[in-house]
């Protein structure tokens, strides 16, 4: 565990990355302490560079000094990646922010790590192009955090992840050796797939200091729906029905009742506050392709009991209904403080068994549950709630946890479809990984890391 | 809220983060405690006794601006300006303000005669030139101090308490606010005019103090509720069916947070009435000028900035824009970020200027991409911020007050209307 550092070590930093650049005070320990889960843990200070070459030195003064540290983004992960669980140094990027090129004519752009995703689009989009990973915080989130938790969002049933949209990398190794994986190249089988090892790795194996992502040209149009539904569990089975008929939507997003309500206290647009369920599903293309498409998505779901289709008839309207969306997480501050959230993704076709068991869970063990989804992932959150200061409703929210995960992989599913393992979902590695998987990961992670120094304790990693 | 409210509300912050995304002071330092979420941490650290109220701490809950973007964008209902704002005021209550402060806003913007003194003494040092020898290093990026601007004399004292026209219809109320007082009198003129023509008998309380919004945004809510309470008094009694203001900050503290300063005590009813009653020149104009009012002041390109404490603080962003789009001649464009606070903050431009100047930088890229001639808005503080960078970024685009665009146009299309002279009674 590392709480301070050496005021020999400060000052070497301050000469890497400049005086205002590098933070040991009380209040800076406190605000690099956290996440967006409900986790804390004091780094000893943090320091925020701006190039390749002063995070190669960081990390090599790290090594000298037997320091951990631990690579940051927005702080906004999921799964306490960005946790300084043995002290040490946070390594905030978001001042490492250039957008460095952009190149239309390969569909392909370079970024530094700091670019927040909202950002990225904004700035791809004059020229007709699109990063598709939408994570629901991407106006915060930053493209280095999306590719260390190879991120996902709803338009990655259509489109793929993160990790399908990175064609290369350049990162800084714990040793301080800067490496490149990968390149310009769309289609690259040059020795082992080092890229897609660092993508995910939650920056556990290399800081990631520039990457090369791969874009697509924006649909021409699109159309976004809203369907309700009387039971989660056929709104579910909608999901399975439309997969099944061929037919994939660029999202298919699923809300129960609490999320639904949650939301719509926060944006006032409207949601159905009574329905068991809704699903958004946004189709996009060619214009001549949308109706169709909208019509045989509205068929299926009204076959399989949805009682109302309504089609937003503006951009405005599409945008508070993905608004709504993206804002769950944060709107169920409103019911209670804390949360403990899950990211299992369990086949498509047992979406609805999943769903099932999730509301059952909730009522054995009392726990409110709100529970959206990349449905047409099979990818769940359940959103377990709870007051941290109270023993008892932690303990039942933990104790549903592992009963959703139990489920999930009893059904042929995984712990995380994209939010990472980091350190809430470590415990948890062994019901998924077996004894030789594990060594294989563990070695890769020596090999990286001699000395366990970079964002230790995390994925199946030891405490520095 | 007690201490025990504001600490379950902190609770509801379950750092999504989201107050990151429009938040103008992190864009600039993009770090954690220049967003809402760590503002908070570190004020939930402070009532759990772990944080203490160092000179680090209180400096980096002084460092916002109030833009109200935080609350705008936060999903669990925290409302994290408030709570930033309820932070101010705890270090206030245990700390004091800083000596400056404390002399700026207590002694000279919160006492009726000091105020004209030192704003009259300081108009008068820049007419002198004086302002020219201020050492470069003593001026703020952003804060231009031979061209800030100061007026002469007060607005109120170049008035009567009473301005109506030959047959008034109606009578209004005219909070004037510290702002157009002493720094845009022209916007009080405009105002005044604006509703004489629409047939309003205008009543501009001299007794009115300053509203007391610097001294809430600063953590001073003792001295804000003791001229809030002054203000309440006085326009509680005025017989008037509306209370007008055209400084976005003012009918933010009339309409909003004079409710909440009161809200348990025995003004709580008066508030609630002074409230009712307020409403901004844009909304009260916008139901009540009939277009054929309006003439063509120019053929112009104009774009719109809304003030922080008008869009997010009152809701209004649309009857601003009607307004210009009914003037003849004025072709509206919309700015990108148009709601994107302008940099001043009230005392936060001055506290803080480098971050403020890259504030403003960022809006005066947006009006330049905007391709309009002028930039219309409707607060004070912000016409004198858009105009200070305009200028000294050498850009052309005029600014005005949104009641200064509507003057112009009533004047042109009734000519020969003139206003009758003032009374020069106080309304019984």
């Amino acid at each position: 565990m590392t709480n301070s550092l050496s005021s020999e070590l400060i000052k070497s930093l301050r000469q890497i990355v400049g005086e205002r650049a590098v933070s040991a005070n009380a209040e800076d320990r406190l605000l690099y302490s956290y996440d967006g889960t409900m986790l804390e843990f004091r780094p000893a200070a943090v320091v925020f560079p701006t190039s390749t070459a002063q995070i190669s030195s960081i990390m090599g003064l790290a090594g000298q000094h037997n320091v951990p540290v631990v690579p940051r983004g927005a702080g906004t992960n999921l799964s306490g990646g960005s946790l300084p669980v043995s002290g040490g140094l946070v390594v905030s990027l978001t001042r490492m922010n250039r957008v460095l090129a952009v190149n239309p004519e390969n569909l392909t752009a370079i970024v530094e790590p700091g670019v927040v995703n909202g950002d990225l689009q904004k700035h791809i989009s004059r020229y007709g192009l699109f990063f598709p990973p939408d994570p629901a915080s991407m106006n915060v989130c930053t493209i280095g955090g999306n590719v260390a938790s190879c991120a996902g969002g709803p338009r990655c049933l259509k489109y793929g992840v993160t990790r399908d949209y990175v064609l290369g990398l350049e990162a800084v190794l714990p040793s301080g050796e800067v490496i490149r994986t990968g390149g310009q190249a769309i289609k690259n089988v040059t020795g082992y797939d080092l890229t897609r090892l660092l993508v995910g790795s939650e920056g556990t194996l290399g800081i990631i200091t520039q990457i090369i992502i791969r874009l697509l040209p924006m649909p021409e149009a699109k159309k976004t729906m809203l369907v309700i539904f009387n039971s989660l569990v056929s709104a579910g089975q909608a999901v399975s029905a439309i997969i099944a008929n061929g037919i994939v939507p660029a999202t298919l997003e699923l809300m129960d009742k609490l999320a639904i309500q949650c939301a719509e206290d926060y944006v006032h647009v409207g949601l159905p506050r009574e329905a068991q369920a809704v699903l958004i599903v946004e189709v996009d293309g060619f214009k001549e392709s949308l109706d169709r498409q909208v019509e045989t998505i509205e068929r299926i779901c009204r076959e399989e009991g949805a009682v109302e289709t309504r089609i937003a008839e503006s951009d405005e309207e599409a945008d508070g209904l993905w608004l709504a969306r993206q804002t769950i997480l944060g709107a169920v501050g409103r019911i209670k403080p804390s949360f403990v959230i899950q990211d299992v993704t369990v086949p498509r076709q047992s979406l609805a068994e999943i769903i099932e068991s999730v509301q059952e869970t909730s009522r054995k063990y009392d726990v409110p549950i709100v529970v959206v989804a990349h449905a047409g992932d099979g990818n769940l959150h359940p959103i377990a709630m709870l007051d941290k200061r109270n023993p008892d409703e932690v303990r039942r929210a933990e104790e549903a946890e592992g009963e959703i995960i139990s489920h999930a992989l009893a059904l042929g599913g995984t712990l995380s479809g994209e939010h990472g393992i980091g350190l809430a979902k470590k415990d948890f590695m062994p019901m998924e990984y077996g004894h030789t998987e594990m060594r294989i990961a563990r070695g890769l992670k020596k090999l990286f890391d001699p000395n366990n120094l970079l964002n230790p304790g995390k994925i199946v990693g030891g405490n520095a | 809220m007690d201490a025990e409210e504001l600490y379950e509300a902190i609770l509801r912050c379950n750092k999504c983060g989201f107050c990151q995304a429009n938040c103008p002071v992190y864009k600039e330092l993009l770090e954690e405690s220049a967003c809402a979420r760590g503002r908070l941490r570190l004020f939930r650290a402070v009532l759990e006794g772990e944080q203490g109220l160092s000179d680090s701490y209180v400096k980096k809950l002084d460092r916002c601006t109030g833009c109200m973007a935080c609350t705008a964008s936060c999903p669990s209902g925290v409302g994290p300006l408030r709570m930033i704002l309820a932070a101010r005021a705890y270090n206030v209550g245990n700390k004091g303000l800083p000596r400056l402060k404390s002399l700026a806003l207590r002694n000279v913007l919160s006492h009726e005669g000091v105020h004209g003194l030192a704003f009259a003494a300081a108009s008068y040092a820049q007419r002198l030139g004086l302002t020219h020898l201020a050492p470069g290093r003593l001026v703020p990026p952003g804060i231009d101090l031979n061209h800030f601007p100061l007026s002469a004399s007060p607005f109120r004292s170049q008035v009567a308490e009473v301005v109506s026209p030959v047959e008034p219809k109606g009578r209004v109320g005219f909070f004037v606010g510290c702002m157009i007082d002493h720094s845009l009198p022209n916007v009080g003129h405009a105002t005044v005019r604006v509703l004489n023509r629409l047939g309003f008998e205008v009543v501009i309380p001299k007794g009115l103090k300053c509203c007391g919004i610097p001294l809430i945004f600063s953590g001073d809510v003792e001295t804000a509720r003791s001229l809030a309470e002054h203000n309440l008094r006085i326009l509680s009694e005025l017989p008037v069916d509306h209370i007008v203001t055209s400084c976005a900050s003012c009918g933010n503290g009339i309409k909003n947070e004079y409710r909440e300063l009161f809200k348990d005590g025995e003004l709580a009813e008066s508030a609630e009435r002074v409230a009712a009653k307020a409403l901004d020149i844009s909304v009260f104009l916008a139901s009540r000028i009939e277009p054929g009012q309006l003439g063509e002041v120019e053929r112009l390109t104009m774009t719109y900035h809304d003030p922080c404490h008008l869009a997010r603080g009152q809701g209004i962003t649309a009857e601003p824009r009607q307004l210009m789009r009914a003037v003849p001649g004025v072709e509206f464009r919309e700015m990108v970020e148009a709601d994107r606070c302008c940099g001043a903050g009230g005392t936060f431009q001055v506290f803080f200027p480098d971050v403020a100047w890259a504030i403003t930088r960022r809006k005066l890229e947006n009006i330049k991409a905007a391709d309009a001639q002028t930039v219309i808005t409707a607060c004070p503080a912000c016409l004198q911020r858009l105009q200070g960078g305009l200028r000294q970024t050498g850009m052309p685009q005029s600014t005005l007050h949104i009641v200064e665009l509507l003057d112009r146009a009533l004047a042109v299309a009734s000519p020969r209307h003139t206003v009758e002279t003032q009374h020069k009674v106080a309304v019984e």
